[in-house]
């Protein structure tokens, strides 16, 4: 018993490291998969609170820009519906227009961003009781920005397209190649376009949009324009993408309820 | 003493607050995230006791990690770095040996000294923290190029910091 006393005295600076570190790592470990359980979620609201006030500063001192944003977008968006509206005598009608629906966008805020890491997040403030749920895409004004991982009743969290777990089905509009982005964790602004065989037509500047393959985002949604080709070496080329989002300075979401991707998973499954 | 340790609280929480705040939220070129709050861990006095140390850095590593929202990664290398501490002052001693519950500060031991006591903490504690956030060792020698950029960018904020503190 002496010795254990003594052992114990002698040594205890190195136990108290290696109990807090064991606790840091179960830290990790539990909040690596983000599951919900009672004390993270208290930790995380400490930090949604903690980062609502700062974007909220941030908010109102970008107020100008985002508004310039707004009527930019409005105004695209003004331009097509009148593109469609000469169509309209043409389109057969159909009354209950929710049937036909494949998507509905939900718009929401932007509570908390990261860029500076290497698996970054985007927090959005509509969850569970605004009909959110994992595996639903978020877009911005500009183009994609990433996926809904987990959902709580009011906030929802997505995984960024800066993430180096992210990929996303994608294809040239063009030539209608389809391949697949990810980001490779250096610039903010740039990803990797992979698995674009070599004999496929390419350049610099060419739009590359979803291809809706995986029923989770739309089809045709921009995700940004070729940077680089690289033919040199290999069946693939390595194409280097400029993102048409810019991550820094994300406001205001949509995240899209696909209506569709249960019917469309329940067919595929083998 | 009561007068320093008010001080070191209010300093904590300001270094706290600029990571949080300000140094979170900028990013150059993916290669570059200085952390000056191990700062925090650094300045404690030598006599403060071992134990009491490890607990202040696992608090300090909890906030940041709490208020960057991610678990675990600011925690756990911060705890390091307080552990590493002791070694590092005592193969830094001076040759006649430290003050009694001397001030780790530039004022006292110099330029040379703080700086190169502060880039030995920094660079343990990026080292912990970029590997443990990669998770992995592919692309080993980029990670490696993150930690030793950011630790230059830490150090260069932390001497300013603290060169202010001596001129005070």
């Amino acid at each position: 018993m002496r010795n254990l006393l003594n052992f114990i005295s002698r040594y205890s600076n190195l136990i108290v490291f290696i109990i807090l570190e064991a606790v840091s790592v179960w830290f990790l470990v539990r909040a690596e998969g983000y599951h919900s359980s009672g004390f993270f979620n208290g930790v995380r609201n400490v930090s949604h609170y903690i980062t609502r006030q700062i974007s909220g500063i941030d908010g109102y001192l970008a107020l100008r820009e985002k508004n310039l944003i707004l009527a930019r977008e409005n105004l695209e968006l003004r331009n097509r519906l009148e593109s469609y509206r000469e169509l309209l005598p043409y389109v057969p009608v159909n009354d209950s227009l929710s049937d036909d629906k494949d998507y509905i966008y939900v718009l929401a805020r932007v509570v908390n961003n990261s860029v500076n890491k290497q698996y970054n997040y985007i927090t959005l403030n509509k969850g569970k009781s605004d009909g959110i749920e994992p595996e639903m895409a978020v877009t911005g004004p500009d183009g994609v920005a990433g996926i809904i991982v987990s959902v709580s009743d009011k906030f929802s969290y997505a995984m960024s397209v800066l993430n180096l777990d992210f990929r996303l089905s994608v294809r040239i509009r063009k030539s209608g190649y389809f391949g697949s982005l990810r980001w490779d964790g250096f610039s903010v602004r740039q990803a990797g376009l992979y698995e674009i065989p070599y004999h496929v037509d390419i350049a610099v500047g060419d739009t590359i949009e979803t291809s809706g393959y995986s029923a989770v985002f739309p089809p045709g949604i921009l995700a940004g324009t070729v940077a680089e080709v690289d033919g040199s070496g290999g069946d693939f080329y390595r194409i280097v993408v400029n993102l048409s989002t810019d991550f820094r300075k994300l406001d205001f979401l949509y995240i899209v309820p696909s209506l569709k991707v249960v019917e469309q998973q329940g067919i595929e499954v083998i | 003493m009561d007068k320093s340790i008010f001080r070191y609280i209010l300093f904590s929480i300001l270094l706290l607050v600029i990571q949080i705040t300000v140094l979170n939220n900028i990013q150059f070129s993916g290669y570059v995230n200085p952390y000056i709050y191990v700062m925090i861990i650094m300045l404690l006095p030598l006599g403060f006791p071992q134990w009491a140390l490890l607990l202040t850095a696992f608090a300090t590593g909890l906030v940041v990690d709490a208020a960057s929202g991610t678990l675990g990664i600011h925690t756990s290398s911060t705890v390091l770095a307080g552990f590493v501490r002791p070694f590092i002052l005592t193969y830094m001693a001076p040759r006649d040996g430290y003050e009694q519950g001397a001030a780790l500060s530039m004022r006292i031991h110099g330029f040379r000294w703080f700086a190169v006591y502060a880039g030995w903490v920094i660079l343990i504690h990026h080292t912990a923290l970029f590997y443990i956030e990669v998770f992995r060792f592919a692309e080993f020698f980029r990670t490696f190029l993150r930690v030793l950029l950011s630790s230059g960018f830490s150090l260069i904020f932390v001497l300013l910091t603290e060169y202010y503190r001596k001129l005070r």
